[in-house]
């Protein structure tokens, strides 16, 4: 996992899928001070429930999320999951030509 | 094909078994989108098992991989805490408003497999089993303009060239068939060239195809290798109407007994369906022995040409060919089949030597191993040994395979463990009834087949044709209709 920190900012690039063990990770990058992530998940092929969780709760806080790149698979489980029209994917979703 | 390893309880393996799940789908003959959601689901599975059944990290669990032609599945066993996914329900709302999202995994679970399965094994933990269908295009989708051949064709009398089948040939047996069958052979996947290449290419088929003077293939026949025995299936076989009566089946079944001869197979063994005697004159013709009667094996048959599917699940008799002489350790016939059995390894000619039934050589832990046929819609239950734990697991898991939309569940109980006699009388107080013998099924050892059935069967639609066949159907219809009274 690339980390780079910014002020309150967290830049993340998640090299494997975006999972528990991922998650587990990535919380020990996190410190009270940040309001702000922004996850690139141009490597991953997918990511589970358990991401889900953890970005819906980040989000609930009030804290600010961004996703670059998130695999196809993402809006799929948004949809099984019924949580499309409760996640602002225009704000969340940054969309780059790198995958 | 199987591949299984043991697994510590920790997220930081999940990735790995993931990614390796993933290439299996692909290497199996899924598309990547479809691996990729299989191997979704199987994170999830693991992600539950550890935050779940073993909350301190502390253990480990197995994972099997299974590909067929027809399907990729994974079992995944564990004895950590009790779980029972049914209990788990997964509801958006509560998941918006509170953040509660008990059950998502499991919905991912359900949305990206074909099939999920929980099966409770009591003393000896759980199984989730997940599997996924591989998809291929249809011979009709790649040749839509392909026609189906008249019943009463006719050619002209004329030479044919036999040889042994290449996976080049996929495109032009699937076409055969479709043409002799429409849609109506049992063996869905001979329709998918794709599946039949994979098959050829892996060696899980072996065979030959019969061409006329022009080159177009009038004639099929294949066997498939058994994966975990040294015999093999007499499963596909297909002539062309306007071929038929010119002995080209006859040179076929010829070619492929000595090609299984030639690789030092012990058996092969076919299964004609039991709605009609045709296919089992022709295994009687070539020295095949019937040894057991399936009930319910598959789905009723789809007979385009006759506008309707027959009126019960299909019923088969197996039968069953010696190829070598294969000496047996001692057999333990249970008392209430010892007759039959005897007459059965005597019509095929085997010399047995045979024990009284004890029940005092047990392991701590039975060993058994459940196999799910999804595309027939039955399951084995294949025992390996008795244990002191047998009666709790054997129930449990008989149990657990109620409700799960098959038509039949099958037990094989080895006949060289002197158990067996003993524990027959437990698998008949779940409901068991005779099937027959699986000579030389698993590992080269003779088992005791019997059969649950969860469907209605008449006997009056099954036709049987040897003797011997009458004798196993009509002690089958007797234990059927005394567990139905």
């Amino acid at each position: 996992m690339q980390v780079t920190r910014n002020h309150n900012r967290l830049d993340v690039v998640i090299e494997r899928n975006f999972n528990l063990s991922a998650i587990r990770e990535l919380e020990q990058h996190i410190e009270d001070s940040t309001d702000y992530l922004i996850i690139n998940l141009k490597h991953s092929f997918f990511l589970d429930s358990e991401a889900i969780i953890f970005m819906h709760r980040w989000q609930q806080q009030g804290k600010k999320l961004k996703l670059i790149n998130p695999p196809e698979v993402f809006y799929e489980i948004l949809e099984v999951l019924d949580l499309t029209d409760s996640w602002n994917l225009e704000q969340i979703i940054d969309q780059q030509q790198e995958r | 094909m199987e591949a299984q390893i043991t697994v510590l309880a920790k997220p930081e393996v999940i990735d790995s078994v993931s990614s390796f799940s993933y290439r299996w789908c692909i290497n199996s003959g899924l598309s990547r989108k479809e691996a990729t959601g299989f191997a979704l689901a199987l994170d999830e599975l693991i992600t539950n098992i550890i935050l779940f059944a073993y909350p301190d990290e502390k253990g480990t669990f197995e994972v099997t991989f299974r590909n067929s032609m027809f399907n990729v599945e994974v079992i995944l066993t564990e004895t950590g805490e009790p779980f029972d996914p049914e209990l788990h329900k997964y509801d958006s709302s509560k998941a918006v408003r509170e953040g509660d999202f008990e059950g998502a995994g499991l919905e991912l679970v359900r949305h990206f497999t074909d099939t999920f399965l929980f099966l409770n094994r009591g003393k000896q933990g759980k199984e989730f089993r997940i599997s996924k269908t591989i998809d291929e295009p249809h011979i009709k989708e790649l040749k839509p303009d392909l026609q189906t051949e008249p019943k009463d064709a006719t050619s002209v009398e004329q030479n044919y060239k036999t040889d042994i089948f290449k996976p080049s040939d996929a495109e032009a047996i699937s076409k055969l068939i479709y043409r002799t069958y429409d849609y109506s052979y049992t063996k869905e996947d001979m329709y998918f060239p794709k599946k039949v290449e994979r098959g050829i290419a892996q060696k899980k088929k072996i065979g030959v195809i019969t061409r006329d003077e022009k080159g177009e293939a009038v004639g099929y026949f294949a066997i498939i290798k058994k994966e975990d025995s040294n015999i093999a299936e007499v499963g596909e076989a297909v002539v062309s109407p306007a071929h038929r009566r010119r002995g080209v089946m006859t040179r076929m079944m010829e070619r492929l007994i000595k090609i299984a001869k030639n690789q030092g197979m012990l058996g092969l063994f076919g299964t004609a369906i039991a709605s009609h005697p045709i296919s089992q004159k022709v295994n009687h013709k070539f020295g095949f022995v019937s040894t057991a009667l399936m009930l319910a094996k598959s789905d009723p048959l789809r007979m385009k040409s006759l506008q309707e599917n027959t009126p019960q699940p299909t019923s088969i008799v197996l039968d069953f060919l010696p190829l070598r002489p294969f000496r047996r350790p001692k057999l333990y016939l249970p008392a209430p089949y010892r007759e039959l059995l005897r007459k059965i390894y005597s019509t095929l000619n085997v010399e047995i030597e045979t024990g009284e039934g004890e029940n005092d050589f047990l392991d701590n832990e039975s060993e058994i191993d459940v196999k799910i046929n999804y595309n027939d819609h039955f399951a084995l239950i294949l025992i390996e040994s008795y244990g002191h734990d047998f009666e709790e697991v054997f129930h449990n898991l008989s149990e657990s395979l109620k409700n799960k939309k098959l038509n039949a569940v099958y037990v094989d109980l080895p006949l060289d463990q002197s158990g067996t006699p003993h524990f027959l009388d437990v698998i008949r107080g779940e409901g068991y009834l005779f099937s027959g013998i699986t000579p030389l099924f698993h590992k080269e050892r003779d088992y005791l087949r019997m059969q649950k059935i969860y469907a209605d069967m008449d006997f009056d639609l099954i036709e049987v044709f040897s003797e011997l066949a009458k004798e196993i159907k009509t002690l089958v219809s007797r234990e059927y209709h005394a567990g139905n009274t």
